[in-house]
């Protein structure tokens, strides 16, 4: 087919459709604006800034990849990489298990169920700096509500923030606090999930378990993958957390990559260095959601038939 | 009258003019003050900005009435006060001052010094000095903190020499002897503080106890007293590497860190709670503390039930191994922005802070000891002394020991590795030498760098 083909079978634009389009580009402008702004401006320029040496102050000094030899040769970079992956790995399934199964609670049909809605999303709402504070009470070794609890039964009390061992772990029980957000989106699905599906599967002699694991879990399945991808990327990011409630110790075995990076670039002013911090974490991520991606595939259900997008 | 509906073209056309409209607003020059056309006379109004290190402000009702009045004897100057939390205060200077926009008055907290100096945030300020007020030969050990590379970077306006704060009943309970009266025989030393701290240290869950907090936490510019006390140095004598690794010093982080293990000293995560250590002597939870005793009476004290504060007392540091009482020192210090527009403003401000006016205002609140020598003679201080917690002569002799501790720039960072070697210490993973051989080898890495940046800065 030729060009003259071409632009003779294309759809030609009424004054209504350029008018509408007009009008649609100039309501995306101010978020596309900001996004390359904001955005896709800084992210570049820190990229060009990894390649140099630069303070934040003066002049910029062209170095080339200097910053990432160093980097891969920097004790802290891996095991601040290792916490991370260590905090996210565990840490989104534990979130997930949890916000599902409050999920499932809150879908039951029980008395004062928007109360118990309300209730369980709170602590999400609440400021992320006041719920470490609460849990730097509870953890605390000497009077803390578990420690008191397991004393209380006989137990000994576990040095939570102080034990290299098991700050991690603890850090990974606080998360799970804030799973609201992911509750919400979970609870959303299971009221998706058609009636008529459960009750032929009970007709047919299906116990909740098996029709919770056989029907309700394939068709939620695309919404557990959007907060897996959402829950593995938010973790990767942690900062708060580490930033006040261990400062990363005991021995740096809370150094989480990002408080890392804040070290680097506002302690140290060692902003190229701590651009290449980003775009490692940002290249890690990015392999891992791909990954993931492609795994969903052998596990995610579409009814459509469909797959997500890559 | 007739109504009609909007339409698109109206609608985009007003969402353009609103937009259009905003953007003129936000991109016009600030108005000028007194610009109105009034018959006022004509008078340059000035805004001085002052960035405030929040625990420099403790007291928000003093500092109010201090820039109060700083504006009444300087008619058309309005001070813009921000008070920014200490462990936020030098990242977001810095940050400022990389975009450009930082306040005309900066506070200079002595770890901060050298690293403002360094980066450009502050003007040296000697060539002012001879007018600042106050004869250089008044001066206390309080002023050794803001000089560096041999020139004046700051000027301070309230001062905490270390004093060790504890609780008297807490140690009689103990059936230990009175740490003041044991400063008074003269036998107030290292010995009768490790014994003090020992019986104090007892108790599980709620009722743990613990003797002192500092030798387990905070910075190497507390943690340089110990060293010190056992003949060692934290730099080496021109600065240029850590010393803090040698045998004397060794020893001394052993002290500290041995403290910790035997469970005399809270752990850093035991102590980091709401408050942190103000919070566990307000509990009852920790017997003594030797921070600058204004730093805690001049405002952390409400934080201390009344019952409790009412069984504080005070007693200048024992002494250490090599039988000195070896006393840190830190100021809270002003400087001025290197590129402010206000230079005369900022300076007046330097002036009237360091004034017999604002000082008193500030000695009486509790706030600062004294920083010239004849505020010490005043009867503002030595009236403002609580008869039931402290003594002049337990100033004066804390005064005469001070020693000023030289704060790198990055201390910061050499804060976070330091740190972690210490938990390795405590935590049996590594013997002291080896944790603070290896950290050392990271400081010098440091001081190497910043040897670097100094040289590029011209200084």
């Amino acid at each position: 087919m030729g060009l003259r083909s071409l632009a003779e079978t294309r759809p030609r634009w009424s004054r209504k459709t350029i008018n509408d389009n007009i009008a649609g580009y100039l309501f995306l402008a101010p978020w596309v604006i900001g996004f390359l702004v904001f955005t896709v401006g800084p992210m570049l320029a820190s990229g060009y800034l990894s390649l140099t040496k630069y303070s934040g102050f003066g002049s910029v000094k062209w170095i080339g990849f200097e910053n990432y030899q160093k980097i891969f040769q920097d004790d802290l970079f891996y095991t601040s990489l290792y916490n991370t992956a260590y905090y996210a790995f565990l840490g989104v399934p534990a979130q997930l298990l949890v916000a599902l199964f409050l999920a499932v609670l809150l879908n039951m049909k029980v008395r004062y169920v928007n109360l118990f809605r309300t209730v369980y999303y709170i602590p999400t709402v609440t400021p992320a700096v006041a719920n470490v504070f609460l849990w730097v009470w509870i953890f605390n070794f000497d009077f803390g509500l578990i420690n008191s609890l397991l004393r209380l039964v006989g137990l000994s009390p576990v040095n939570w923030l102080w034990d290299p061992q098991i700050v991690k772990p603890a850090l990974i029980l606080m998360s799970l606090w804030s799973v609201g957000q992911q509750m919400v989106i979970f609870l959303a699905a299971l009221q998706g999930v058609p009636e008529e599906l459960l009750e032929a599967a009970a007709i047919d002699g299906a116990n909740n378990v098996r029709r919770f694991l056989r029907i309700t879990v394939p068709l939620i399945s695309p919404v557990i993958f959007l907060n897996l991808i959402i829950g593995i990327i938010n973790l990767f990011q942690t900062f708060t957390v580490a930033f006040i409630a261990t400062n990363g110790g005991p021995i740096n075995s809370s150094l989480f990559y990002v408080l890392y990076i804040y070290r680097k670039g506002f302690e140290s002013f060692a902003m190229g260095y701590a651009s290449g911090l980003a775009w490692i974490l940002f290249l890690i991520i990015l392999v891992i959601t791909a990954l993931q991606f492609y795994l969903s595939r052998r596990w995610v259900y579409y009814e459509s038939g469909g797959a997500p997008s890559t | 009258m007739k109504q009609r509906a909007m339409n698109r073209r109206d609608f985009m056309g007003l969402a353009a003019a609103t937009t259009v409209g905003t953007l003129m607003a936000a991109c016009a020059p600030p108005s000028q003050p007194g610009a109105g056309g009034g018959t006022e006379p004509q008078q340059m109004e000035v805004t001085l900005d002052f960035w405030v290190n929040q625990p420099m402000a403790r007291s928000e009702g003093l500092w109010d009435t201090l820039m109060a009045e700083y504006e009444e004897k300087n008619p058309g100057v309005t001070v813009a006060s921000l008070i920014i939390p200490h462990k936020d205060y030098e990242p977001k200077v810095l940050t400022g001052l990389a975009g450009g926009t930082v306040g005309d008055l900066l506070d200079v907290h002595p770890m901060h010094n050298a690293t403002m100096a360094m980066r450009g945030a502050l003007m040296p300020l000697d060539e002012l000095m001879p007018t600042l007020g106050v004869d250089t030969d008044e001066l206390t050990k309080a002023w050794d903190y803001n000089v560096w590379r041999g020139k004046r970077w700051a000027i301070p306006r309230s001062d905490n020499p270390t004093i060790m704060l504890y609780n008297r009943q807490m140690v009689a309970d103990a059936g230990m002897p009175d740490p003041a009266e044991l400063w008074e025989e003269g036998k107030w030393d290292i010995q009768a503080f490790d014994e003090t701290m020992e019986a104090v240290s007892q108790g599980e869950g709620d009722e743990r106890v613990y003797g002192c907090a500092l030798p387990g936490g905070g910075t190497i510019r507390m943690q340089c007293v110990w060293i010190w006390g056992n003949d060692a140095t934290v730099w080496n004598a021109d600065e240029t590497a850590s010393a803090f690794n040698s045998p004397k010093a060794i020893e001394a982080w052993e002290y500290m860190t041995g403290a910790v293990a035997k469970g005399w000293a809270p752990t850093p995560a035991e102590i980091n709670i709401p408050g942190g250590w103000v919070a566990m002597m307000g509990q009852s939870r920790l017997c003594m503390q030797w921070p600058g005793a204004q730093f805690v009476l001049g405002g952390q004290a409400q934080f201390i039930p009344e019952n409790v504060m009412a069984q504080m007392h005070l007693v200048p540091l024992n002494t250490l191994w090599n039988g000195k009482r070896e006393v840190r020192n830190a100021t809270n210090s002003h400087g001025i922005y290197l590129q402010t527009e206000h230079v005369d403003e900022a300076w007046a401000m330097c002036q009237y802070l360091i004034s017999d006016d604002a000082q008193f205002k500030i000695i009486r609140e509790r706030w600062t000891s004294p920083m010239v020598k004849r505020h010490a003679e005043s009867d503002a201080w030595l009236g403002s002394l609580d008869p039931n917690l402290e003594t002049a002569e337990m100033w004066e002799d804390s005064f005469n020991n001070i020693r000023a501790f030289s704060h790198l720039p990055r201390q910061q960072e050499m804060d976070n590795l330091i740190q972690a070697a210490k938990d390795r210490i405590i935590l049996g993973e590594a013997t002291a030498q080896v944790a603070m051989d290896a950290v050392a080898a990271d400081v010098d890495a440091i001081i190497a760098e910043v040897d670097e940046e100094i040289q590029d800065a011209g200084l």
